[in-house]
């Protein structure tokens, strides 16, 4: 391996506006990230919704499209593709410009990936709402919509790889190696998991070990592998440190590229034993790459951050590094063949997936939200007041697991019935309940914050090359 | 070396290897199985000359009507569809069995759960037989919750699946729910409630739920557990 090069040296500091890759990405950045946060709140409120629906199914009970069977998908699909995927997009996009000291390749092209992707989603969710359910669950999108969605993945990642394919520096870090492999897998799971799937090429439980396969791949693959690009990236230049084991990290993205995809099945899967064993080992054996990436990064937190952004947003990669502990821990116990016959079907795998996808991955992506907004828009951002968003990955995760773990027990004595269950998780769904309203104020809250930053930006000038002076000056040009 | 060469190889190779091992795998071994022949169902004793079911076998019309409901309105995020092998699990099967690939052949999708906040679903048609009990369940899911402990049932009422409507003079509609005490009707006792075509549907698709064949491949629970899930099939029943 050669020799780490220092990150910092090639990342100027957060100031506004000063480097060559911001200028002409503005508008499809923003216009993903400023998406993203509205997706942001789209999802949150469709969850508080569902989780309302959970305690009251008689409210609303004359509106089908209000129904928690429609909500709860719909929600799902929201945050999966309309905030999580698009969030990370703006943000990976924006560190492989960066790292590749270089702008981002064609920027109209990306902004109209950017719409196709957003009228996807908005297709999609509308038409769980309506009742076209595909009925695979992270593809529930209606079958025309999936499409879509693959072909905005493509025009997208095209623009994401020849980014960085036009760099100056040939050396790769490994934070560009992470989305690099989020960019180019991302349409490969798409586009295999929908034609499987929704084109019907497979029947019986193989449609069981695909939709598991979709799952496990998108997981690590796409949003694992935007959180450990962002949290690559943020950790060294927000700690001024070097990274503390470049060849750990590579080793760590092979391992993780290996495993990804084989841990899809649960253990009472109607599949032959060594599907289900295969699964079985792939998802313990996850734990070796996890506790490698907790290591390296951990100990290049180390260096002192100065400025306010940068001290919170590493705040924020620390705090997913710890949920990325905490999702690692409790998955040992959920992954073991006894357990996850009960657990598997149960609560406990909603509030494991949410620690994952919103404890690590979100707030990975938020840490670098923290750098990459005020580097478009020209203007501090104060992050602090998203600390809101630190509740909701305890009061939901925590009560779904704890709740699961309950739903679990109580199903397995044969002699209590579903009337127990209910019974006994109606408390852990009260407190989720809570855990997504704080999802929901702080949602408002990140975006609020986003569209007022963004004003005033457009309302005064900064004085070192703002967006407006920028628009502005390209219109008299024209 | 050119990493990113390297990195499009590399992930290009494990992206293949795991799409063989978890979905080209699974289809060369399953993907030609058929329906099994000379089968004898759950409950129906063998005859004379009877060549046994084929099973499983396709169920069109209207029981495929009500599929596509069931999937409309996301049943599967709270009622699963498979038999797993632990042994609390056998209380979701008269046969004894677990849930195999056979199961679901003509499953288009075939929707396993996501989670189980009510019942296990698929053996529902041979536990609970009753058309007029299944209507009921989905007009007014608390109308078979135990009152005396005042729990409410968390499955929401699916109303628009059913219409209310004054009663004739001639006489009411001959299809009209039978609706217990504990469950009133919106308008009074002038009004009844008739299920749509689709209430019709959902519930034709819940009966056909049975995994009611032994097939060579399915694994069975060990005898205790066995015994245990007969003795409890009345009770989940009447808590359902």
């Amino acid at each position: 391996m050669p020799a780490s090069p220092s990150i910092q040296a090639t990342i100027a500091p957060t100031s506004c506006c000063d480097l060559d890759s911001d200028k002409g990405s503005k508008i499809p950045l923003l216009f993903l990230s400023i998406h993203g946060a509205v997706w942001f709140v789209i999802a949150s409120f469709l969850y508080v919704f569902a989780a309302v629906k959970m305690h009251g199914p008689e409210m609303a009970k004359t509106l089908p499209w209000l129904a928690y069977g429609r909500l709860q998908p719909a929600a799902t699909n929201a945050f999966l593709y309309g905030f999580l995927s698009q969030a990370g997009m703006a943000v990976g996009i924006w560190i492989l410009a960066r790292l590749s000291r270089t702008k981002v390749a064609l920027p109209a092209i990306l902004t109209f990936g950017g719409v196709l992707w957003n009228a996807t989603v908005l297709i999609g969710t509308i038409g769980i709402l309506a009742g076209y359910n595909s009925g695979f669950p992270w593809m529930e999108m209606p079958a025309g919509a999936q499409a879509m969605l693959f072909v905005a993945s493509i025009v997208i990642s095209v623009c994401a790889l020849l980014t960085v394919a036009s760099r100056k520096d040939r050396e790769l870090y490994p934070a560009a190696w992470f989305f690099i492999g989020a960019f180019l897998t991302l349409p490969w799971i798409l586009g295999t998991g929908s034609w499987t799937l929704l084109g019907q090429t497979v029947r019986g439980a193989v449609q069981l070990s695909v939709n598991g396969w979709f799952i496990n791949s998108l997981t690590w693959l796409w949003f694992g592998f935007l959180g450990f690009g962002a949290l690559f990236y943020v950790i060294p230049k927000t700690s001024k440190t070097d990274l503390y084991s470049r060849s750990s990290a590579i080793f760590a993205f092979w391992t993780l590229a290996l495993l990804a995809g084989w841990g899809g099945v649960h253990s009472g899967a109607p599949l032959p034993r060594w599907i289900i064993t295969l699964s079985e080992s792939a998802n313990l054996i996850f734990l070796v790459p996890i506790a490698l990436v907790v290591h390296n990064l951990w100990n290049s937190t180390d260096g002192d951050s100065v400025s306010e952004n940068d001290s919170s947003s590493l705040s924020f990669a620390r705090f997913a590094l710890a949920a990325l502990i905490a999702y690692a821990l409790a998955s040992v116990s959920f992954y073991l063949r006894d357990r996850n016959l009960t657990l598997q079907l149960s609560l406990f795998s909603q509030g494991l997936v949410f620690m994952f996808l919103f404890g690590f991955v979100g707030f990975g992506i938020l840490a670098a939200y923290n750098l990459m907004l005020p580097s478009l828009l020209g203007r501090q951002f104060k992050p602090a007041r998203l600390g809101i968003l630190l509740i909701p990955v305890f009061l939901v995760s925590l009560p779904l697991i704890l709740g699961g773990s309950r739903q679990a027990a109580i199903w397995a004595d044969a002699t209590k019935t579903s009337a127990d269950v209910v019974r006994g998780v109606v408390p852990f769904v009260g407190m989720s309940t809570a855990g997504y309203l704080t999802l929901f104020a702080g949602a408002v809250l990140m975006l609020l914050q986003i569209v007022k930053t963004l004003k005033a930006v457009i309302m005064e000038d900064c004085g070192c090359g703002t967006w407006l002076t920028e628009t502005t000056e390209s219109k008299k040009t024209k | 070396m050119n990493h990113a060469t390297l990195i499009f190889l590399g992930l290009l190779a494990t992206f293949i290897g795991s799409w063989s091992g978890m979905v080209l795998a699974p289809q060369v071994q399953l993907g030609r199985q058929q329906p099994d022949y000379q089968l004898q169902p759950y409950g129906k004793p063998p005859m004379d000359g009877d060549l046994g079911e084929i099973y499983p076998q396709a169920r069109p019309g209207l029981v495929a009507q009500g599929r596509e409901i069931y999937q409309r309105e996301g049943c599967y995020y709270c009622h699963s569809q498979q038999v797993t092998g632990h042994p609390a699990d056998a209380r979701w099967t008269q046969l004894g069995r677990f849930s195999v690939h056979r199961d679901y052949l003509f499953d288009q999708p075939a929707m396993f759960g996501v989670q189980r906040l009510g019942p296990d679903l698929a053996n529902v048609g041979l536990r609970m037989a009753d058309t007029n009990w299944h209507l009921i369940h989905l007009y007014a899911p608390n109308a078979f919750m135990d009152g005396a402990s005042g729990q409410k049932s968390s499955m929401p009422p699916y109303k628009h699946l059913f219409e209310v409507r004054k009663i004739m003079p001639q006489g009411g509609s001959s299809d009209a729910l039978k609706l217990p005490k504990s469950v009133e009707v919106p308008g009074g006792d002038k009004f009844e409630v008739v299920p749509t075509a689709e209430a019709k549907a959902l519930t034709a698709y819940l009966l056909s739920l049975r995994q009611d064949v032994n097939v060579f491949e399915a694994p069975m629970y060990a005898p205790k557990a066995k015994t245990n899930s007969v003795s409890q099939t009345a009770t989940n029943g009447a808590a359902k």
